[in-house]
């Protein structure tokens, strides 16, 4: 018996699939299961969110509410215009709004958890009469009454947690941190139907307050000049919030359908309030 | 936006430099397979020959470690499941280096048989999952040279 040892052929033990190939399927592969896993927890989010209960979300925002700044004299002003607001706005039984006012230049409102309300000195600045003031603090309101505010951070918390798991799962917390960073974006802003949601409770309350909704066209022209300036015009696709003529549009349909008047006399600010007014024109 | 930078470095080096040293290697594997073939290995527990020929233990090992490019994609592979194909080619030159040095060891002592080769490995970090990947592949068997 002749022993022999011959030369294997090659390729037996060693696949022959590009290393890249593989890697961008794989990759591939991930991105499409986790776009499918974020959009079923943000819509579930939003579904839920209004099964917690407003107490819960208070809860919540107690842990950073030492953020906000001591009110001062603009507070009382504007938690008494608020106050009438939230009378108009018809909220749920045991959902106070709590506003806040910040001392800064920046041209902003927003809601968050826990009914609070925060309002920058730019943005009041901003207000030709007391009419518009009041449509931007009713449509934070809206977001706090409709509960965008609780479901925003359901959203985050569910992609922030399956992320983890993820990340534990597969030993690689450099994908998982890179999935993370991409939920994280999703979080942070309110989407276009929300914010269109909020215009048109808003807008109700505002025609309940004064009679007609004089002013609230005026809000969005004025972020229109100011958004203009800003990033400049990006298509309304990639836009969290609605074109600020698309809301100019739906506040004329809107108020037509319901036959709110779009003029009607307007109510200054009152003169402590303009003199911040001259501050930030500064 | 750091890490994502630091992570595509890190993944582009690991791919470059890693399929470059695949590459040489396995050329060096293949001609030093061609040139070290009078030295034959057999899985067989009992010799070939009949005459009487002093025995030896002969052992090759080689110590290997993924690079960066390769962990990525088997960290990806390891949430679908299927074949490792980053580690095969790995695998497979550690196994072929580590004959071709057991080889080579049996060679100085004269011989031109190695019987009852057999192979083992070990995992350098060992369970802890969050530790580098590396492995041990050894070959060893018993060579047989001719009085």
């Amino acid at each position: 018996m002749e022993y022999r040892n011959p030369q294997p052929p090659e390729g037996i033990n060693v696949s022959q699939t590009h290393p890249l190939l593989d890697f961008m399927r794989l990759l591939g592969g991930l991105l499409v299961i986790a776009a499918i896993v974020f959009v079923a927890l943000a819509l579930l989010a939003d579904r839920l969110a209004k099964y917690i209960p407003f107490e819960k979300e208070v809860e919540i925002s107690s842990r950073f509410e030492a953020g906000f700044p001591a009110p001062g004299p603009i507070n009382a002003y504007l938690q008494e215009l608020t106050d009438r607001v939230v009378a108009a706005q018809e909220l749920p039984a045991g959902m106070r709004i709590r506003i806040h006012y910040i001392d800064s230049p920046t041209v902003n409102a927003f809601a968050t958890l826990g009914g609070n309300v925060v309002v920058f000195r730019g943005l009041i600045g901003k207000m030709p009469s007391e009419n518009a003031l009041a449509m931007v603090i009713s449509h934070e309101i809206a977001h706090v009454k409709l509960r965008h505010p609780i479901s925003t951070f359901g959203r985050g918390l569910a992609i922030g947690i399956v992320v983890a798991m993820v990340s534990a799962g597969s030993g690689s917390d450099i994908v998982g941190r890179t999935l993370g960073n991409a939920g994280l974006l999703t979080a942070l802003t309110f989407s276009r139907s929300q914010e269109s949601a909020a215009d048109a409770d808003a807008l109700r309350s505002l025609a309940r307050m004064y009679g007609h909704v004089a002013g609230a066209a005026e809000v969005f022209k004025l972020l229109q000049e100011e958004s203009t300036r800003g990033i400049g015009n990006l298509p309304a696709i990639l836009r969290t919030h609605p074109l600020d003529q698309d809301r100019i549009d739906a506040i004329g349909r809107n108020a037509a359908a319901n036959g709110w008047p779009l003029q009607g006399p307007t109510h200054p600010l009152p003169e402590e309030i303009r003199r911040l007014a001259e501050k930030s024109r500064e | 936006m750091t890490d994502l930078i630091i992570f595509l470095a890190l993944l582009a080096t690991g791919y470059t430099v890693g399929r470059i040293a695949e590459r040489r290697h396995y050329r060096s594997i293949l001609a030093r397979e061609k040139e070290m073939a009078n030295v034959m290995v057999f899985t067989n527990r009992f010799p070939p020959m009949t005459q009487q020929a002093s025995q030896a233990l002969v052992t090759g090992s080689v110590v290997i470690s993924e690079d960066y490019f390769k962990r990525v994609v088997s960290g990806l592979q390891s949430l679908f499941g299927g074949r490792l194909r980053a580690y095969e080619s790995l695998l497979d030159r550690a196994r072929r280096e580590a004959v071709l040095r057991m080889k080579q060891e049996a060679r100085g002592k004269g011989a031109k048989i190695i019987i009852n080769v057999k192979f083992q490995t070990f995992s350098i970090p060992g369970r802890n999952p969050n530790s580098f990947g590396a492995v041990e592949v050894m070959a060893y068997g018993t060579a047989l040279t001719q009085r």
